[in-house]
């Protein structure tokens, strides 16, 4: 047994040096920032410019129809009859609220939604009956429809359902005087079956008639929609700034332009009470306006109603402009807050119904806030530290073939006028660092470079070294994520202060990364 | 001490390889019973230092100066190969066998492993040395072979008391294969390393699992011995020598990859690197993403047999030097087929000493030395193929044999 152990194979090992590529691509603005809101200002630079819609109330906001369900009964109005064979007897127009809150509907048009009709007959005999809702007309006909319901008892009626699409259906809902509103007619008529006998039909008869209006939504409507006061505090989140660890940003200018957009014939008042943003550090900044704009936080401004009708209307438009000169935009964007708030209110028919009742709204009708946003990217950076954790799991046998140092490779083409240095981070399962390294040297601005790419775009080339030591690979299974922190300064090649720059059309960063490796072969 | 333990490690340890000594002996003296133990453990190579081998043999750091000098061996055209085998044989020459009585018997019990590849000095680099200083920063592998089979072998068959000369039919178990054919492997990469471009057509086959037996075959063992006569009324003899002549049968349990594709590799995109499904999720595999998956078959192949002719020696000689000449030829496409030429000299009775040339087989020229030790009832010969490799650091192979016999 001594001998057998003796004779056990020491470990066979020798070393080996491969480099291979690692990344190769290039990055453009468009992978940063979405291509759509970048253009390109006259003088060749870019700007960011974009419009997002802060708010978009339409007439379903607006005019909410409940799902309703009509219950009629009708009996005879004498002790009792028979009934030959044939016989109609009409029954009397009726009145129904659709009770619509907030609203006083006198007209509308409904665009999806159904009709269920259930009639109970509990009469000897088949029955014919006619459902008429005079308000309701579809194609210019006022709504009609017969329906021959069979035979039953009081115990066990005889039952007949029916579902009616009622897309496109007018609804005239002032009811039988013409001066009502959210009030829907009815008229039941009642015949014998004019092959049947005589039906006897006392007062103990009665037939049950359920009418009920389902899912419906309307595209036109008339009438008085309420004071309906709509606010909220918007919470929005700027994920990638929340990337940012420290340092300055340093914009030029910058605008948004607030455009309030009134396509319902109805009045209205807005008040923006505050627009916040909270940065990475939990410092909070509200934007603040001079009041030159017209414009003061908190303080309500007016809608004016659209005007015309159906294709002819004409929606009212009230903008408000923030720019550097009138609020401190600028300021509020170098906050780079991550966390954005915005609380507003909005006040349909503040004063009332002083319309008479003729609020209109049409399919296209829509109260709409909008923020058109231009920011020329001629910006600065100040030790502004970009802060990007990505997952990372390579594991290695440390008794088999395995990486034992090396070092990665940098050779990066850069047109921005931005200069970077980079450091790494090697982290484990809880974010714990296990090991850390700076790049030798830093990607330098293109406005150190004096190469250009055939579209007349200057750059320059930076090589780098990142060494990653014995310590790294002896920890590698442990790595499951690697920080990037990036620091971005904007240097004047003459001076070394940092400057503000306009980011050149056609700016790219081209990186090609290689792996030099150290391999420990082991068997 | 080495060496012994070499031939152990590869007859019980690992799975071994019958070889058999070049130079044999024609005894035409009469026993009744011969027990044979034969003990081969040898690898040769054109190029491959033995400080280099000796490490992956027995372990160590393979220094890089070791490294840089067998990368100077090496030539367009290298092999390596290696052999290793515990082999025992009984021979009964009771008359029992055949309708007139004429035969006796033989068992013959083998434990073997065999393996060898041809290969350019290209992938000893890429081995050895990794992908950073390659000459004009392209290596070429195509032509590649590389073939190694470990098998027990039982079997049985029968013996001429008079001319010694036999035949056996053997069962055989596999119990290891792996197999690889590169047609094609092209690497260019430029200077600056940014791009690697690649060109392969290979097969790669091995046997896969835990099992002793993945596979069996069925072979032929001859010795035929006879005499030539020559000028003078005398004679000389031969041998003509067969081993493992037959095939073997793997089971469902080899894993084939077939390789054909040409791929251009420049880097990962940093959308690769980041995000969803980037090459650090736990189910990315490099195979799966380059189109390449095994498959699991069956496959037959030829055991690694040879056939030999050869002049042998003679025990009865009154000569005190006797020449000995042959040729081996193996049916592996890693062996060169092998020349020897040599003499023998008796200086006591019962001692005497061999020395032949040989070349061909895995490697360059050898010079081998025999000593024998003859007993009544018992011999034993110590040999060795490559007397120079056998002491230098920088030879190219270790050969060391030795086989027993007793006689009743």
């Amino acid at each position: 047994m001594v001998s057998f152990f003796s004779c056990k194979k020491e470990k066979t090992t020798w070393n080996s040096q491969w480099q291979l590529p690692i990344v190769n691509d290039t990055l453009t603005l468009d992978n940063l920032v979405l291509d759509s809101i970048l253009v390109v200002d006259t003088e060749g630079n870019y700007s960011v410019r974009t419009e997002q819609t802060l708010l978009d109330l339409k007439l379903s906001d607006v005019v909410v129809i409940p799902d309703t369900t009509l219950f009629i009964t009708y009996n005879l109005p004498f002790a009792q009859a028979n009934l030959p064979p044939g016989i109609t007897i009409e029954g009397d127009l009726d009145q129904h609220d659709f009770q619509i809150e907030e609203a006083d509907i006198k007209k509308m048009r409904v665009s999806d939604g159904k009709l269920n009709i259930k009639i109970e007959n509990n009469l000897s005999d088949k029955i014919i009956y006619t459902v008429s809702m005079p308000g309701v007309i579809h194609n210019g006909i006022p709504f009609s429809e017969n329906y021959e319901v069979p035979s039953g008892t009081a115990t066990n009626p005889g039952t007949k359902t029916t579902v009616i699409d009622v897309s496109g259906f007018d609804m005239d809902l002032t009811g039988i005087s013409g001066g009502g509103s959210n009030l829907v007619q009815t008229k039941i008529d009642v015949t014998t079956d004019i092959n049947g006998g005589v039906v006897t039909m006392t007062q103990e008869d009665t037939v049950k008639i359920y009418i009920e209006l389902k899912d419906v939504k309307v595209d036109y409507a008339r009438g008085y929609f309420g004071g309906q006061v709509f606010s909220d505090t918007i919470d929005m989140n700027i994920d990638f700034l929340n990337n940012i660890a420290s340092g300055v940003l340093a914009l030029d200018k910058a605008s948004i332009n607030l455009g309030v957009k009134n396509g319902m014939k109805l009045p209205a008042k807005s008040t923006i009470n505050m627009v916040e943003s909270e940065n990475n550090s939990s410092q909070t900044l509200r934007l603040s306006s001079t009041g030159e704009n017209g414009f003061v936080f908190g303080i309500p401004f007016n809608i004016d109603p659209a005007t015309g009708s159906w294709s002819t209307l004409v929606s009212s438009y009230h903008s408000i402009l923030f720019n550097e000169q009138n609020s401190n935009l600028v300021n509020y964007i170098e906050h780079l807050g991550a966390k954005q708030k915005v609380g507003y209110q909005i006040a349909i028919n503040p004063w009332g119904n002083t319309s008479g009742g003729w609020n209109e709204m049409f399919p296209e009708s829509e109260l709409k806030v909008e923020a058109a946003i231009d920011i020329p990217l001629k910006v600065g950076f100040n030790q502004l530290t970009l802060k990007d954790t990505f997952d990372f799991s390579i594991t290695q046998n440390m008794d088999k073939t395995h990486a034992q140092k090396g070092q990665l490779i940098l050779e990066a083409n850069n047109a921005f006028p931005f200069s970077g240095h980079i450091e790494l981070r090697f982290l484990d399962q809880n974010k714990n660092e296990l090991y850390q390294t700076n790049a030798t040297g830093e990607i330098k601005s293109s406005l150190f470079g004096n190469l250009t790419t055939t579209d007349n775009v200057q750059y320059h080339t930076s090589q780098l070294t990142v060494e990653l030591g014995e310590i790294m690979f002896n920890q590698l299974n442990e790595v499951k994520f690697i920080e990037v922190n990036t620091v971005f300064n904007s240097p004047d090649p003459l001076d070394g202060t940092n400057k503000k720059y306009a980011i050149q059309e056609g700016a790219f960063l081209g990186v090609r990364l290689n792996g030099d490796v150290h391999l420990l072969n082991s068997y | 001490m080495r060496y012994i333990l070499l031939i152990v490690i590869f007859s019980f340890f690992s799975t071994c390889f019958s070889q058999q000594y070049l130079k044999d002996e024609l005894d035409t003296t009469a026993f009744k019973q011969i027990f044979f133990l034969n003990g081969i453990g040898e690898y040769s190579g054109n190029a491959i230092q033995n400080q280099v081998v000796s490490k992956l043999l027995f372990g160590g750091n393979i220094s890089n100066s070791s490294i840089q000098n067998s990368l100077q061996n090496h030539l367009k055209i290298n092999r390596l190969g290696f052999d290793a085998s515990l082999q025992f044989q009984y021979q009964n020459f009771n008359r029992l066998i055949g309708k007139k009585k004429k035969y006796g018997f033989l068992i013959n019990l083998e434990n073997s492993f065999i393996g060898g590849i041809v290969y350019g000095k290209d992938l000893f680099q890429l081995v050895f040395d990794g992908n950073t200083k390659l000459d004009n920063n392209s290596a070429d592998l195509s032509g590649t072979k590389f073939y190694s089979l470990g098998f027990q072998k039982i079997g049985l068959g029968f013996i001429s008391p008079k001319s010694k000369s036999s035949i056996s039919l053997n069962y055989f178990n596999i119990s290891n294969y792996t197999q690889a054919e590169i047609s094609t492997l092209g690497l260019e990469q430029s200077s600056d390393f940014s791009q690697i471009d690649l060109e392969t057509q290979l097969e790669y086959n091995r046997t896969t699992g835990s099992r002793f037996d993945k596979g069996f075959g069925f072979g032929v063992d001859l010795d035929l011995r006879f005499p030539v006569p020559m000028q003078g009324g005398k004679s000389m003899n031969f041998q003509v020598l067969g081993k493992n002549l037959g095939f073997a049968q793997l089971y469902n349990n080899v894993e084939s990859y077939a390789i054909d594709t040409s791929y251009t590799y420049q880097g990962l995109t940093f959308n690769q690197l980041y995000g969803e499904g980037t090459i650090f999720t736990d189910d990315f595999e490099v195979l799966d993403t380059l189109g390449i998956n095994p498959k699991n078959n069956k496959k037959s192949l030829l055991l690694p047999g040879f056939i030999q002719i050869a002049k042998m020696t003679d025990s009865q000689s009154e000569n005190k030097l006797q020449s000995y000449f042959g040729v081996r030829v193996y049916n592996l496409k890693e062996y060169a087929p092998l020349m020897f030429i040599g003499a023998q000299y008796n200086f006591y009775e019962r001692y005497n000493v061999a020395s032949h040339l040989t070349v061909g087989g895995f490697g360059r020229p050898r010079v081998s030395v025999i000593l024998n030790a003859r007993f009544s009832k018992f011999n034993i010969g110590i040999s060795t193929n490559d007397v120079y490799g056998l002491v230098a650091r920088k030879g190219l192979g270790k050969s060391l044999l030795i086989q027993m016999r007793c006689a009743i």
